[in-house]
């Protein structure tokens, strides 16, 4: 479409060769595929099955962090570790099959294509290559043919793998929790405008970029060509001016291209954060309603506990219950999240339900349940005086660690 | 926090890449317009030993090479900085774990490098094929008319359905290698994650860690990949900037051809003479030339080399070996280059046109007056009524959009406006019938008449229009007389002008 318009505006009394449409793009793509279909079809499902190898590292990730939550034993985290590297075999494997097929078909396609293009343009009657000028064609054989190139074997293949990567990781989020999946589409909207806003911008930017940088390359090729006649006319002052001025294009350009890519990008980050946050809510919301194990999502239970007392301070209350605020964080993150809640805590009335005895023992005075019956209460120093059922959890604890 | 995260993390991105950037395109922008003024000295010398395309090459391919050093190194720092967080992160959560993942990755990485090196090898004939494929397309729809009518379209696509296939092999087979590089990657990684999980697992399992350890430690493994790839990437721009450093270092330092003159020397009058005295050059083996104020003196070489060698003399191109150029008396030398050359104005072989219109062409050098009387002297006026545009037709670069008469044309059109004190013409009419040319001669003595010309030529019609003809053979002075007289006295001369 850019492309149609930019041929559209062609010097006066020109009449340039005509730019296809998108459905007549669409019938010669298919005429070009015939006979590689199978060839792209095992290269993309062996592309696929390789993403798949992929999305199943992090719950492998997640079986082996729940062997250590559950106390398993060392041995095992092997079953867990081997599929993980059962897992990078086959994606990388796959990935080899998969990549030398698509590449193939994708090449062949191409080597087709400007085989087709040139034998064409050979043949097109020579008046009409006249009213179109030569630089027409000339233009569409190098610049265009190194387009359709770059997206063969670069763009098509990126978008594609990007593809593959958001389904497969959707479709995890959808299998843990839909929920998952619903909160991780939250960043979508804003990353579908991110992309149009760059798109709309881009390609013209783009567009404009190589012309001053090729006039700039062809205003050096121009000066460096005839500098004996430069210096035998003097005309240093105006060649200096014209190198001066093509350079100054292309800074101003490249000034314009990176306000757009940093713009771009930070409002990507929005969308990832947006995303991010909405998941660890999610998941923060699911673990509250045991709906999630924390499994595999242990970093982000951790941060979203932390967004959760976040939440307890913006809520001010007076008095506050904290559910298990510290468990299963591991002990780093534990003392974060402690001390976390320490301070969220300053100042209020709390009830703090916790078997980390750790956060227990910060306590005003504690009370011991066991099997839904009032067994002790007192303070830390009292209930280990005591030498009861506190006293031996305390023990235990000090000896698991 | 996360928000604060991602709030801090965006800004410092924009912000730090913006300066980079801007730092980038700066320095590429100064080191260019350093080499394109080193270029454009007036003294001349940048050239020397270089092509056109190489100079233009320094200029923007290298400038730009080196100006990405501008924003490499940050990023470079910015890797660095992220490695050592991550790595006293690690440390902190185990000595043991944090050594395997600290000690592992560069190996990884290293062996990663191993494996794109049969890459690196592929891709230098893959590119050069698909280079050569693409040429020959773009020659062969350029030269359509021709192929056309030599009725030879069948044996050009046969050709460059060769070359295409021949491409493609190249290709295809550094795609495999491509493939099989990017699976073993993958691979590579995933087992050194899996050696990760294990090591780390074990820790945890046996309480040594804690799982938010192990769970940071394998996140960590992960991350600290791309700030290690990144400084590869550093080092490898870092590397490819020195080299191209190197060249515009060298292109910078090489010294001017000739001497700055001195701007006290008196102003040379309108209408000067023009002498050359025991000129030693290249082939040039002590001449004397002498160019009264207003005269116009022909000059024919035996061998163009003689030719080239007093041109280049003339022109202040170079310093000669041995003897001095002197107009009205004052030795050429000693003006400042830019005022020599206003002073004697040099049309050599083969001048350059440039991208622009083609009155602008024409009257670049003019330093008053209008180009009219110059263009119709020198036939130039026929040209634009070919063109669509007419004068204001824009010519493209050296202005190969003109037949090699009419550049020729317009080149002498543009020399003759400059109205120069002391004009010197080589060659200005070879590309030209012989009709039109003596048409130009005629044109030439009525412009330049009363004003001193020096006529470096072997054409019969212009060597008419001189007042004397000095004969050079063997890098001297042969005979002097006029065209008609040595013609008919002179052997070597008329085999030089009629052979």
């Amino acid at each position: 479409m850019t492309d149609a318009d930019r041929r559209g505006a062609g010097p006066p009394g020109r009449e340039l060769l005509p730019v296809a449409g998108a459905r007549a793009v669409r019938i010669a793509l298919g005429r070009l595929l015939r006979g590689r279909r199978g060839v792209l079809a095992v290269g993309l499902g062996a592309l696929v099955a390789s993403a798949v190898a992929g999305v199943l590292v992090p719950p492998l990730l997640g079986q082996i962090v729940d062997v250590v939550v559950d106390r398993r034993g060392a041995d095992a985290v092997t079953g867990p570790v081997l599929g993980l590297a059962g897992a990078a075999l086959a994606q990388g494997l796959l990935a080899v099959v998969g990549m030398a097929a698509v590449a193939r078909a994708g090449e062949e396609v191409l080597a087709d294509l400007r085989e087709a293009f040139v034998a064409r343009a050979l043949g097109l009657p020579l008046a009409r290559l006249e009213r179109a000028g030569a630089g027409d064609l000339t233009s569409r054989v190098t610049a265009d043919l190194a387009l359709v190139g770059e997206a063969v074997r670069q763009a098509v293949p990126d978008m594609a793998r990007g593809a593959l990567v958001i389904v497969l990781s959707l479709g995890g989020l959808a299998v843990l929790d839909p929920r998952f999946l619903l909160a991780a589409l939250v960043a979508v909207p804003v990353q579908v405008l991110t992309a149009r806003w760059y798109v709309r911008r881009s390609s013209p930017l783009y567009r404009e970029q190589r012309e001053v940088g090729g006039a700039q390359q062809q205003q050096l090729l121009d000066t460096a060509g005839g500098i004996a006649t430069v210096r035998a006319l003097d005309l240093h002052d105006d060649h200096t001016e014209r190198v001066r001025s093509r350079a100054q294009d292309v800074v101003d350009l490249a000034l314009r291209v990176v306000r757009l890519q940093t713009g771009f990008f930070g409002r990507l980050n929005l969308a990832e954060y947006l995303g991010v946050a909405a998941v660890l809510a999610a998941g923060f919301a699911l673990v509250g309603a045991d709906a999630a194990t924390v499994g595999g999502h242990t970093p982000t239970a951790a941060q979203a506990q932390q967004l959760a007392l976040a939440r307890l301070v913006l809520a001010d209350p007076a008095v506050a219950v904290l559910d298990e605020a510290t468990a299963e964080a591991g002990s780093a993150g534990a003392r974060v999240l402690e001390a976390a809640a320490d301070r969220a805590l300053r100042g209020r009335t709390a009830l703090v339900v916790a078997h980390r005895l750790t956060q227990a023992a910060a306590a005003d005075a504690i009370a011991v349940l066991d099997a839904g019956v009032l067994v002790e209460h007192g303070t830390h120093e009292e209930l280990l005086a005591a030498d009861g059922r506190y006293a031996e959890l305390w023990a235990a604890a000090r000896l698991d660690r | 926090m996360l928000g604060l995260d991602f709030l801090v993390l965006s800004f410092s991105y924009r912000w730090g890449a913006r300066r980079a950037w801007l730092a980038d395109v700066r320095a590429d922008q100064r080191l260019r317009l350093l080499v394109a003024g080193q270029l454009l000295d007036p003294r001349g010398g940048a050239e020397a030993g270089r092509l056109p395309g190489e100079l233009a090459t320094v200029a923007v391919a290298d400038a730009k090479r080196v100006g990405v050093v501008n924003f490499a190194v940050p990023l470079g720092l910015a890797a660095l900085a992220a490695m050592v967080v991550a790595a006293v992160a690690l440390l902190r959560t185990s000595v043991p774990l944090g050594l395997l993942i600290l000690l592992g990755t560069p190996p990884l990485l290293l062996v990663v490098h191993f494996l794109g090196v049969p890459l690196q090898r592929r891709s230098g004939p893959e590119q050069e094929r698909a280079a050569r494929a693409s040429g020959v397309a773009a020659d062969l729809v350029d030269g359509v008319r021709v192929l056309k009518g030599l009725g030879v379209v069948p044996a050009a696509v046969a050709r460059y359905r060769r070359a295409s296939r021949d491409a493609l092999g190249a290709t295809l087979g550094a795609t495999r290698v491509q493939a099989g590089y990017q699976g073993a990657v993958l691979a590579a990684n995933g087992l050194f994650l899996a050696l990760v999980a294990l090591v780390g697992g074990r820790l945890a399992a046996d309480g040594r860690i804690s799982v938010g350890g192990l769970v940071a430690a394998v996140g960590l493994a992960q991350f600290l990949v791309t700030p290690l790839q990144m400084l590869g990437w550093v080092n490898a721009r870092v590397a490819q900037a020195r080299a191209s450093a190197a060249r515009i270092a060298a292109l910078l330092a090489t010294g001017p051809a000739i001497g700055d003159g001195d701007p006290g020397t008196p102003p040379v009058p309108a209408r000067p003479g023009l002498a050359v005295h025991d000129l030693h050059h290249g082939t040039l083996r002590g001449i004397d030339l002498d160019v009264a104020a207003g005269e116009t003196v022909g000059v024919v070489a035996a061998d163009p080399a003689d030719a080239a060698a007093l041109v280049a003399c003339v022109a202040r191109e170079v310093d000669p070996d041995r003897g001095t150029v002197t107009v009205e008396g004052q030795p050429l030398a000693a003006h400042p280059p830019r005022v020599a050359r206003t002073a004697v104005v040099v049309a050599a072989h083969g001048s350059a046109l440039f991208s622009g219109t083609l009155r602008a062409n024409v009257a670049a050098a003019a330093r008053n007056g209008s180009v009219v009387p110059a263009m119709a002297a020198a036939q130039a006026d026929q040209v634009p009524e070919v063109l669509p545009g007419g004068v204001d037709t824009v010519l493209t670069e050296q202005g190969r959009s003109l037949s090699g008469g009419q550049r020729q044309r317009v080149a002498l059109a543009r020399a003759l406006a400059a109205d120069a004190p002391v004009l010197v013409l080589h060659d200005p009419t070879t590309a030209i019938d012989a009709v039109t040319e003596v048409r130009i001669a005629e044109g030439l003595a009525a412009v330049r008449a009363g004003r001193t010309t020096l006529l470096l030529a072997t054409s019969p019609a212009l060597l008419g229009v001189a007042d004397r003809v000095v004969l050079l053979v063997d890098g001297r002075v042969a005979a002097t007389g006029t065209h008609a007289a040595l013609l008919d006295t002179d052997a070597a001369y008329r085999a030089v002008v009629t052979g």
